[in-house]
């Protein structure tokens, strides 16, 4: 076997180990995540089964489009938003054949030290490209230490963070920008012909909503609800908030912190001042009279499966309201016909470059899709 | 229990009675009965003229006729800064006092009809607060003329306070948004000189600026001298703990530190809040805890943050102010400020640590960058 189909078993074998409920490491691996993320188990448990590419087929295929880059070594540092988002950020380089460090969010390395367990386990070889230390997001000296023994570094989070990070680097050394950014929901006005259709989209924009509690990149925050369906914006608002309750059966809600249990309500508390707002324990729902013209960020929410409903008359009325977010744009989640998708890809102006995505299926982009408008090997050559 | 007022603004006799109890109580004293009941009846009144805060009164299901000021809702900070909340129309604002700038640029505007009951609540409490042993007193700001910044309510105060307290010889040590440092040193040194007593009176980074540029000055001022702080760091200066920048004070000038109080205002508010050491040296009572105490025509509660009822006493919550003298926009402000009850009083502990990072979810109001206000 060849080294590259070495490291495809290994990662495949790794991911499986974590993805085996009844494993010792992976029971132990969810018990530790309820608490470092505040996610509730059930979806932990989806996350990580939404997440870990298990199919050893498909990791091989994904290994077979990007390069080879053994002699590369690859800082990695992620945010802690997001606790499957090391899966990618950490599976591509050693994928590739790269020797990574990590440096892990200081209050979640759970997912990124598992991994590393189980690469010790499935093997050792794989494992001792993969180094993950944890340190607080303040500590420049660490980070100098970090980015100066690399190649190049893979970096998530917000725009002060990434700068921070340029500031450390020594000259030549290039940095990956995975900035901060969010999701929109659009809902065509052919997904709201029927009840049906529009019960079927409503709990689809659920998922997206519920998933990871809302606080991923790809997280929808605001639902652009197309004008002129058979259905009333009003309607697919209650269907939203059906759905939303019917989820939290399912996947229910985490707990929050203090300061987000605050940012909630002054967000519900402006909702309900300047809009039709629905407030559940575990959700909440706004529907906006009119989506502002000038770009008045805080009518969308704080997290936590709270959003607001906006109208949008056709997909060149979306590109306007959508422009202010630029780069800051990571995906777009459609209801309604395939068709749709393919209109609003073909009206993204350059400056916005999310991804297009059927709503439901926000959260759980492949293995090998693209992220911030390029392959996930970009930058490691 | 509430009348139900009528009419198409705030009435003369609303304001009248606001008015007179702000008066009566303008020396420390407390009629909580008549401060809520009138509370009760302006809220009622706003309700009818706000229509953000008649939305949220409905939202919340508060009957027309609720008559406890418990049952009607507090406008989170927020809505300030994205929608008008004034009990009069646009033509009729006076004065529009702003927050200073946030990360997505949307400032909370204060729109004011009538400044007279602002200008009677800031000077009856800073009276009682700060200034309760001297008619005036030589006033040296280190914050902006309120002519330089005309939406600052800080700066609106403390140029009223020239005209309330200050000697003619008062100075405003902030100009073009640069601390004077040589003036500053040079008014000092004067005090000194002249064993005048002063007031220091400025946001906190600016005495933060000040205490890295005036080197290894140290004066001992006057006893008399007294200095008064407001406000955060908001990234403007360094940051310093409390209880160590009012020992570098302290150190600095001379003025031993129950005379060194901080303020706690806000711009959505009329009203300000002081820490208690002055009233509780003058008062005989020197081992009370600072702590911030309200005029009596503030009511000042902790709430859960989830559910916005009231705290069992002594639990932290977040502050929930409802101000007699917020007459022109909603009396109930619900902040995002955590708070603990204290003896007549309250510790402000600021705003809640261990915020779950988003990471690259950052709110969308971070995403899409300054905004107009």
């Amino acid at each position: 076997m060849n080294r590259s189909g070495y490291t495809v078993d290994a990662l495949h074998a790794a991911f499986s180990l974590l993805a085996d409920s009844d494993s010792a490491l992976a029971t132990s691996v969810r018990s530790q995540l309820s608490t470092s993320t505040g996610l509730s188990l059930p979806m932990i448990e989806w996350g990580l089964r939404t997440s870990l590419p298990t199919d050893q087929n498909a990791l091989a295929q994904a290994l077979s489009q990007g390069p080879h880059v053994s002699d590369r070594r690859v800082a990695v540092i992620l945010s802690g938003n997001l606790f499957t988002a090391c899966i990618r950020a950490l599976g591509w380089p050693l994928l590739l054949g790269a020797s990574v460090t990590a440096k892990a969010a200081s209050h979640d390395d759970v997912l990124p030290r598992a991994l590393h367990q189980a690469l010790k386990q499935v093997s050792p070889e794989v494992a001792s490209r993969l180094n993950v230390k944890t340190f607080d997001r303040h500590d420049q000296a660490s980070l100098r230490a970090l980015v100066n023994d690399c190649d190049v570094v893979s970096a998530y989070g917000s725009d002060a963070t990434l700068d921070a990070i340029h500031t450390a680097l020594r000259p030549g050394v290039p940095l990956i920008r995975h900035g901060h950014g969010v999701g929109v929901l659009y809902v065509a006005a052919n997904a709201l012909e029927s009840e049906v259709r529009a019960r079927h989209w409503a709990e689809r924009a659920a998922l997206d909503i519920a998933a990871y509690d809302q606080r991923g990149c790809l997280s929808p925050h605001v639902v652009f609800v197309q004008e002129g369906g058979g259905l009333t914006t009003q309607q697919f608002a209650d269907a939203l908030v059906t759905a939303l309750t019917h989820i939290e059966g399912t996947l229910p809600r985490g707990t929050l912190s203090e300061h987000d249990l605050i940012a909630q309500s002054q967000w519900r508390g402006l909702m309900a001042s300047c809009a039709d707002l629905v407030d559940a324990t575990s959700f909440a729902v706004a529907q906006l009279d009119s989506f502002p013209t000038a770009p008045i960020p805080s009518f969308t929410g704080p997290g936590y499966r709270n959003v607001c409903i906006a109208r949008s008359s056709d997909v060149p009325a979306l590109m306007q309201q959508l422009a202010a977010l630029g780069e800051h744009l990571k995906c777009i989640g459609v209801a309604g016909d395939a068709d749709e998708q393919i209109a609003i890809n073909h009206a993204l102006p350059t400056t916005l470059r999310p991804v297009v995505c059927a709503a439901g299926k926000m959260q759980t982009p492949a293995f090998d899709s693209p992220a911030d408008g390029e392959p996930p090997w970009f930058g490691f050559t | 229990m509430c009348s139900q007022p009528s009419g198409d603004v705030v009435t003369d006799d609303l304001h009248a009675r606001a008015h007179a109890l702000i008066a009566s109580l303008s020396d420390g004293a407390r009629d909580d009965d008549a401060r809520d009941r009138l509370l009760c009846e302006l809220l009622s009144r706003q309700r009818q003229l706000v229509a953000p805060y008649a939305r949220l009164c409905q939202h919340r299901g508060v009957p027309l006729n609720a008559a406890t000021i418990d049952a009607y809702p507090a406008v989170p900070t927020d809505v300030f800064r994205y929608t008008r909340v004034a009990a009069h129309e646009p033509a009729a604002d006076i004065r529009v006092f702003r927050t200073s700038g946030t990360t997505s640029g949307a400032r909370g505007q204060h729109h004011v009809r009538d400044l007279a009951l602002y200008d009677a609540a800031a000077q009856a409490f800073a009276k009682h607060a700060l200034f309760s042993d001297v008619e005036r007193i030589r006033l040296v700001i280190l914050a902006p003329h309120a002519d330089d910044v005309f939406d600052s309510s800080l700066s609106y105060m403390l140029t009223r306070f020239v005209d309330w307290f200050g000697t003619p010889d008062s100075v405003f040590v902030l100009r073009d948004g640069q601390l004077d440092c040589d003036l500053l040193a040079r008014t000092l040194h004067d005090a000194h000189a002249r064993q005048q007593p002063i007031a220091l009176l400025g946001t906190s980074f600016a005495f933060v600026h000040a205490e890295d540029s005036l080197g290894n000055e140290r004066w001992k001022l006057p006893i008399g001298s007294r200095l008064m702080q407001t406000g955060g760091f908001k990234g403007k200066s360094r940051e310093v703990e409390p209880e160590q920048l009012r020992a570098e004070l302290s150190q600095r000038y001379g003025i031993t530190e129950p005379w060194i109080v901080q303020e706690y205002g806000m711009t959505e508010l009329s009203s300000q809040m002081y820490e208690s050491t002055i009233v509780d040296t003058r008062s005989g009572r020197k081992e009370a805890p600072r702590r911030l105490i309200a005029p009596g025509w503030m009511r000042v509660t902790a709430v859960d943050p989830d559910t916005l009822a009231p705290v069992p006493a002594g639990d932290v919550g977040i502050a929930r102010f409802d101000d007699l003298a917020n007459l022109d926009t909603v009396c109930a402000i619900q902040t995002a400020d955590r708070i603990r009850l204290v003896d007549d009083g309250f510790l402000l502990l600021g705003r809640a640590p261990g915020s779950t990072p988003r990471g690259c979810s950052l709110a969308m109001e971070e995403a899409m960058g300054p905004t107009s206000p």
